[in-house]
């Protein structure tokens, strides 16, 4: 027998970070092993040439695959890997995240890391009128809905007054296979002045407030009208700053 | 603003998956036939898979197949001229590389801190136009530029 000689692959061009992706390498004269240098992080090739897992990490990989059987290794076989990020690069907004099964916000660069997401805080002040791109994941992936409307509410911790509530207004940012909802969060309500003005004496504190988002997906069932679905996030936390509101 | 040229990969994949044929600007027929008024190659998305559409050197007979790793290499990930356009087109349109920012919302793979630039020598300023107007240097503000393979 001769060493292995390793087929030829096809290209890995459309995977991104988080996303799950198996691919069984092929040679002949039996290799006995295998070995790819140059993974990314999350990926891993097994002792049979299944290459498989999901990358932790975007950017692009040059990958080394080796098989070996009893006369010695293969030569490298090379694969180009290109890993995109899951995120967009549109500077104006700000990425939330909920996740579809359990409703948790999360707030990229914000959140805590670890899984605590109910923990996710977002440092706004009277005035702001702020962009949120809202995406909607399982496990990593984006996902895609019959979006009709996204409400955010910010209400006071000790009561059930809503201070702010947003239009309802969407528009879809990204690419329609994994989109992202932009809404836009006018904090400029006078019941947010009035509770912020409460406080006024409290300099260098934040008002902590919560939040929640609501989002209502048209749903169409056969032979029916269509209708609404209507689901809403985890609470979570907003710390509005006290130092910049206006003396009312 | 003409889209479609002057792309990155992660933004020429989608217009692929969208039923576009896109390629490399720098892929024409002029080194294989010497003819640049036709591509020499396109990847097209079909079946869930990527498909490199291709002329056969010597006989110019076109040719399929499913993209291997030696059809698509490092370079071609960080390539910032990707287009659905034919070289006819391109040269019609006046602008090569053309795109700057305007990704879509897409962002580029991300390098290594420590990479050396990589620019087409050919067209090293291709994110200003093809002939731009150069403002004063007191005037320039700093524009998104990435190398370009």
């Amino acid at each position: 027998m001769a060493i292995p000689v390793i087929s030829n692959t096809t290209s890995v061009l459309g995977y991104r970070k988080g996303q799950y992706f198996e691919y069984q390498m092929q040679a002949t004269n039996s290799p006995t092993s295998w070995t790819a240098n140059g993974l990314p992080s999350g990926m891993e090739i097994s002792s049979s040439g299944l290459v498989s897992g999901a990358a932790t990490a975007a950017g692009v990989y040059l990958i080394k695959v080796i098989a070996t059987n009893g006369d010695g290794p293969s030569a490298p076989l090379e694969v180009a890997m290109g890993i995109e990020d899951t995120n967009f690069n549109d500077g104006i907004g700000i990425e939330m995240n909920i996740d579809l099964r359990s409703g948790a916000v999360s707030v990229p660069g914000i959140t805590p890391s670890g899984s605590n997401a109910s923990q996710a805080v977002m440092f706004l002040k009277y005035g702001d009128k702020v962009f949120l791109d809202v995406g909607f994941l399982k496990g990593e992936e984006l996902q895609t809905m019959a979006m009709a409307s996204i409400v955010m509410n910010i209400r006071e911790f000790d009561g059930e007054t809503v201070l702010v509530q947003s239009n309802g207004g969407i528009e879809i940012i990204g690419t329609s296979d994994r989109p992202r909802y932009r809404i836009l969060v006018n904090l400029d309500t006078p019941d947010l002045l009035n509770a912020l003005a409460n406080y006024q004496t409290d300099y260098q504190t934040t008002f902590d407030a919560i939040a929640e988002i609501e989002w209502r997906v048209d749903y169409l069932e056969p032979g029916a009208l269509s209708s609404e679905v209507i689901r809403s996030s985890k609470t979570f936390r907003i710390a509005i700053d006290r130092d910049l509101v206006p003396n009312p | 603003m003409n889209y479609g040229s002057g792309m990155i990969w992660p933004l020429a994949a989608e217009y692929a998956r969208r039923g576009w044929a896109v390629r490399r600007a720098g892929w024409d027929d002029n080194e294989v036939f010497g003819d640049t008024g036709r591509a020499l190659r396109w990847v097209v998305y079909q079946n869930a898979l990527f498909w490199l559409l291709y002329r056969q050197a010597g006989t110019g007979n076109k040719a399929t197949r499913v993209i291997r790793n030696t059809d698509f290499v490092v370079e071609d990930f960080y390539a910032e001229d990707w287009t659905v356009l034919t070289p006819e087109c391109l040269e019609m349109q006046g602008s090569y590389g053309y795109g700057g920012d305007r990704w879509q919302g897409k962002k580029p793979y991300p390098r290594p801190a420590d990479t050396a630039p990589v620019i087409d020598p050919m067209y090293p300023n291709a994110v200003h136009g093809t002939c731009p107007v150069v403002p004063l240097y007191e005037d320039i503000r700093r524009t998104y530029q990435t190398p370009t393979a």
